[in-house]
């Protein structure tokens, strides 16, 4: 059963059938956009209708009085396709893809009786592929037909390149198509010959219905072999560009989900005034990172149209493999790739500027002189208090009342340049121009607090709001006489970061401990053997060149040293230990020199005097 | 150089000439101008005739009346106007010319 409906074409009242109707509909539209540009669309396609109209009133006489498919497609063929107007009408624009597939050029008059490869279209078992071959190299097409069938069963190479033929050989459409393809002149006399056939094929197609047809075309095994596989091929290719269809419409929602996710949340966790504002991109965020703005809106968009038009393309594409999609039109197709390109100079536009102002970098040095911290032993910490919270997120930055707060300090122990305690500071910060660079390196405020013996120093620093995030960072040195001591607070693991010790300790063991400040760097004074296992550091092996034996017997006794020699195993450890508690071998190494480092397992105090040594190892 | 471009152009003025000499001697309508034109082996399909007709009857060559019709919407009748006569005289001559043209060239060239 099927539905109809009911037309006037140029006056005349039809009964269509709807399919047959929206078949002629779009056949009409195709013909009406290919005169768009010519004068007098409007009189052709009367012309087109009358005769198209009178065309149906021949066809269906008085038997039936539905239009059908079958009709349709009669009268699109008698008027033909646009396509081969285009041939005929159009000298100029009609770029012929089948260019590679010219014979060779045997003279210049040769070319006219030269055969050129086409698909046969009316003599097909598929796609007319073997036909046009057999014309090309004049043979007869069932031979070629063999042919691929063998080559089918090695390794399916006949199905793959029968596609591939299909593919990229065209179809023979005009007249003159059709005699390039058979090889013969093309003269009047040979058109018409053409003619004359295609119109008896055409009679026959007409005169003949389904079943007749088939028999016909069915004259051997072989071609009834190729209609299954025709029918095979058609309809894996209709499920696999189905398939395809699918994911790529699931594919281009799934990014445009994504797009939708990113342009509203954002990269950045941010804590602004204590509350959190995780996941949203704010004016003050793109103030932090962008040169204005206008910038950052400018970035945005441009990503949003770099990202959100291929994703169309692909939806396109989907939508396409799925339903009977219109072609695009080249409108569409323009607008698109223009907003590409804008969307590409946007993200330029936004991103040079926005990288300008952070292509210089500069430096300032500054001394604070901390007169008031008192004693000897100073112990250190760092201000966690309402920033703990903050130090344990992964956030980069914060604002809160005009400034951001960014945790780009580090704290290094190092020798005082003056008698008493001091800060080194080392800021940095990058702008678009030196003195610009420089001016937001010196706004740049770090926090510390003095109180007695106490030194507090906040692992954040701060800038001006208008300076934005522009790569700041203090590195602080606390500059402590020798002599003196430094006790690092637990909290201080926040801050410190590479502080040099003679004993090559890391950071996170020098917590806890006492470190003094020699001529040569800082030694732990309450460091324990463990403390150096711990610390999987080699410890210090020391081999020392002494003035004299009597330097030595005075630092350590030379009784001692030979008590150790002679004691073994746990004895000699517990000796050792006692013996490098270990001012006196801050004293050794002060009087010689380092030679060696080696493992603490294998501890070694190697003294040597006036050429004698004496070993001591473990 | 495109073969196709060269066909198509000397088959352009063949076509218009022919449809001037169909009309020369008496008045036709779209149906019967193809298939004359379809006995002289000259188009493939229909719809290529009607823009061309526009196009001679837009230029002063052609006209028509209209005529009603038993089987379908009413006909347009066309027929040479007195620049359409003129022009068709010159085309004639032309073509004559041509094909004396034509064949003294291949007479001269043997093995072509």
């Amino acid at each position: 059963m099927n539905k109809t409906v009911t037309a006037n074409i140029s006056g005349v009242v039809f009964h269509i059938e709807a399919d047959a109707y929206e078949k002629l509909h779009q056949y009409l539209n195709t013909i009406k956009n290919y005169f768009r540009d010519s004068d007098g669309t409007d009189e052709i396609m009367a012309d087109i209708e009358a005769r198209i109209a009178e065309l149906f009133k021949e066809k269906l006489g008085l038997a039936r009085d539905v239009i059908t498919m079958e009709n349709v497609k009669q009268v699109a063929e008698i008027m033909g396709e646009p396509e081969a107007y285009m041939d005929e009408e159009n000298t100029s624009s009609y770029d012929n893809s089948s260019k590679s597939f010219y014979t060779e050029d045997r003279g210049p008059q040769a070319s006219f009786s030269s055969r050129k490869l086409y698909r046969d279209e009316e003599d097909n078992a598929l796609g007319g592929v073997c036909s046009g071959l057999g014309y090309y190299f004049g043979i007869d097409r069932i031979w070629i037909r063999i042919g691929f069938l063998i080559a089918l069963f090695g390794f399916g190479t006949g199905f793959f390149l029968y596609l591939i033929l299909w593919a990229i050989i065209p179809k023979a459409k005009t007249t003159s198509e059709k005699l390039e393809m058979k090889g013969e002149p093309i003269n009047v006399e040979n058109i018409g010959n053409t003619i004359k056939d295609e119109f008896n094929n055409f009679k026959k197609k007409v005169d003949s219905n389904d079943a007749r047809q088939f028999v016909e075309r069915t004259e051997s095994v072989a071609m009834r072999f190729f209609i299954f596989l025709g029918n095979v091929l058609r309809f894996l290719f209709k499920f696999l560009s189905k398939i395809l269809g699918v994911s790529f419409i699931i594919a281009a929602i799934a990014g445009v989900i994504a797009l939708i996710v990113f342009v509203f949340s954002g990269p950045f966790d941010m804590t602004i005034n204590n509350a959190n504002f995780n996941h949203f991109w704010t004016t003050d965020i793109a103030q932090l990172y962008f040169t204005s703005n206008s910038m950052f809106y400018m970035g945005l968009i441009g990503v949003v149209l770099v990202v959100i038009i291929p994703l169309a393309g692909l939806l396109y594409v989907g939508a396409r493999l799925l339903f009977n999609v219109p072609n695009s039109n080249r409108t569409i197709n323009l607008s698109a790739v223009s907003l590409l390109i804008l969307g590409i100079i946007f993200i330029s536009i936004s991103g040079t500027t926005t990288a300008s102002d952070y292509a210089i970098e500069q430096r300032k040095t500054e001394t604070i002189n901390l007169t008031e911290l008192q004693g000897d032993t100073i112990y250190l910490e760092s201000i966690g208090n309402t920033y703990s919270a903050y130090r344990g997120g992964a956030e980069d930055v914060f604002i809160e009342n005009d400034e951001i707060f960014m945790d780009e300090i580090t704290v290094n122990v190092v020798k005082s340049r003056s008698a008493g305690y001091e800060l080194r500071l080392k800021k940095s910060a990058q702008g678009r121009s030196r003195k610009l660079a420089g001016l937001r390196a010196e706004n740049i405020m770090v926090g510390f607090e003095v109180e007695e013996d106490q030194l507090r120093i906040s692992p954040l620093i701060s800038v001006p709001f208008k300076d934005k995030v522009r790569d700041q960072g203090v590195q602080m040195s606390i500059g402590i006489p020798v002599g003196t001591t430094i006790y690092l607070h637990e909290s201080a693991n926040d801050i410190i970061y590479d502080i040099d010790n003679e004993t090559n300790m890391r950071d996170r063991n020098m917590i806890g401990h006492y470190w003094k400040m020699t001529e040569d760097g800082l030694i732990c004074a309450d460091c324990v053997k463990s403390d150096y296992r711990k610390s999987r550091v080699p410890s210090r092996l020391i081999r020392i060149e002494l003035d004299g034996l009597n330097s030595l017997e005075s630092l350590v006794g030379l009784e001692k040293l030979l008590k150790l020699k002679n004691l073994e195993g746990i004895e000699k450890l517990q000796e050792l230990e006692k013996m490098s508690n270990l001012e006196q071998l801050i004293e050794l190494k002060r009087l010689g020199k380092i030679l060696e480092d080696e493992d603490l397992e294998n501890l070694e105090l190697k003294i040597t005097s006036n050429g004698s040594e004496i070993n001591i190892s473990l | 150089m495109k073969i196709e471009n060269t066909k198509a152009q000397m088959r352009k003025g063949v076509l218009e000439y022919c449809i001037l000499s169909i009309l020369e001697s008496n008045e036709a309508y779209p149906s019967e101008i193809i298939e004359k034109l379809k006995e002289g082996k000259l188009i493939v399909v229909e719809g290529t005739l009607y823009p061309l007709l526009t196009r001679l009857k837009n230029a002063g060559l052609l006209k028509y009346r209209w005529e009603e019709s038993k089987s379908g919407p009413p006909r347009k009748y066309y027929s040479l106007t007195e620049v359409g006569v003129e022009f068709l005289k010159e085309l004639e001559s032309t073509w004559n010319e041509l094909m004396n043209a034509v064949n003294l060239t291949r007479k001269k060239n043997p093995k072509h």
